[in-house]
């Protein structure tokens, strides 16, 4: 190390100090989530179990053990057997995209009118769409019954991530199953992180101000954000409703909607 | 054999203020800082208390590898909501060292998260280059690039007052 690297190291040292975190609570606090986390996991596992069982068993009702179509014209057969005995493999959430996959947008304005649509906003604010075309971000507050549902979506893998010097991106980048219990990954190889309520956080927030969060990450290539608050802005205004105004389940059919597309 | 949650809490006790200073310096925020280092402690938890699997070879290296992964995941899901708005003025009751930490504070507001999180990792940290690519997902090059964009920034904003510092 140099002796510009020690002063760097020294100074980082010196600023930091002092910080006395409460370490009781920071601990507390940490295993209280981690406690959430594994009994979802444990939830999750237990629903998809369950889901399996059920699709099997309602596959085991539908498909026919034999009767007036095994008469069909044996072709015909062999031919509908060969389908199903090779299905296209499931998409893996942790290949990247190539960027002719990506699906183009709507125009900006068709995006915000499908915005108000879907969720039924009082009004839709357009407050950042990127014209340089690099990520493509778009940004949008809605008002749903006064308080504020912000919708966003970018290319997470797009040209300036990897010219930055990072690794092209997966739809897995945007969180991990075995660690985060609201992390799944869709039958299309999306991958989708929940965020159930919490304070919106940050320096003189209200623990009043609270917020919703979902993020998915497309197959390919769109991240799509979407957190719903129970206040009229995120850091400032004032609360309008016990919860934020969207249900998860709500804000998941806002993201997985195709209406972005073109 | 997973292991046990006295062992968790005690390693968690003791790696806790250095997970602070870590998120801190990252974030510029004491509370987004706590927000960091209990989120970091849960997945170390929940990946701690794993039944299948080898347990954590090296859980301080993890437990900094998953603070920094966790700091960058938010930026990147916050960047696209987050509207610039005017600096709100950061509590100071809990640092002592107040010149060093404003000047320092001022410095690193002009990183990006990315050029941030590799300043504390590889000189707070003292973590390698290879290392600091396998924790942020970038190549070892980009922490290269990246560690001497920082520094020549913080040279810039900080000026002579960087000797200073380090003199005082």
């Amino acid at each position: 190390m140099t002796q510009h690297d020690t002063g760097v190291t020294e100074l980082l040292r010196r600023a930091s100090d002092d910080l006395a975190p409460d370490v009781e609570r920071l601990v507390r606090g940490g295993i209280t989530r981690g406690r959430s986390r594994q009994r979802r996991a444990r939830i999750g596992t237990t629903v998809a179990s369950l889901a399996v069982i059920g699709v099997v068993g309602a596959l085991a009702a539908v498909v026919p053990q034999g009767g007036p179509d095994s008469t069909r014209d044996p072709g015909i057969a062999t031919e509908g057997a060969t389908a199903t005995k090779s299905p296209s493999p499931p998409p893996d959430p942790d290949r990247p995209p190539s960027a002719d996959a990506l699906r183009p947008l709507v125009t900006p304005i068709e995006m915000l009118a499908r915005i108000g649509g879907l969720t039924g906003a009082s009004a839709v604010q357009r407050i950042k769409v990127d014209q340089s075309g690099q990520d493509q971000a778009r940004l949008y507050y809605a008002t749903v019954d006064e308080a504020q549902v912000s919708f966003s979506i970018r290319w997470y893998n797009n040209p300036l991530v990897v010219a930055d010097g990072g690794q092209p991106l997966a739809p897995s980048h945007i969180c991990e199953p075995e660690v985060e219990a609201d992390c799944t990954t869709l039958p299309d190889g999306s991958r989708l992180l929940r965020e159930e309520v919490r304070p919106s956080g940050g320096t003189g927030v209200p623990e009043s101000f609270l917020e919703r969060s979902l993020t998915l990450a497309t197959h390919d290539g769109w991240q799509i954000s979407v957190i719903a608050r129970n206040t009229t802005d995120e850091k400032q205004g004032e609360v309008v409703a016990d919860e934020p105004v969207l249900t998860m389940a709500e804000m998941q059919a806002l993201a997985t909607s195709t209406a972005w597309y073109a | 054999m997973p292991r046990t949650s006295e062992e968790f809490e005690e390693f968690a006790v003791a790696r806790t203020p250095q997970l602070y200073r870590a998120a801190w310096l990252m974030c510029g925020d004491a509370h987004r800082a706590e927000d960091l280092v209990q989120d970091t402690l849960a997945k170390v938890y929940v990946r701690w208390h794993r039944r299948l699997g080898a347990p954590i070879e090296h859980p301080v290296a993890y437990a900094h590898t998953t603070l920094a992964r966790t700091y960058i995941s938010a930026q990147r899901r916050r960047s696209n909501h987050e509207t610039p708005t005017e600096h709100l003025p950061e509590a100071s009751d809990d640092r002592g060292d107040a010149a060093t930490g404003l000047a320092l504070r001022a410095a690193l507001d002009e990183l990006a998260p990315m050029d941030r999180a590799v300043l504390v990792l590889r000189y707070l940290e003292d973590v390698s280059v290879a290392d600091t690519a396998h924790a942020l997902g970038v190549s070892p090059g980009a922490v290269r690039n990246r560690t001497i964009r920082a520094l020549d920034r913080l040279r810039a904003v900080l000026g002579p007052s960087l000797r200073d510092l380090l003199e005082t």
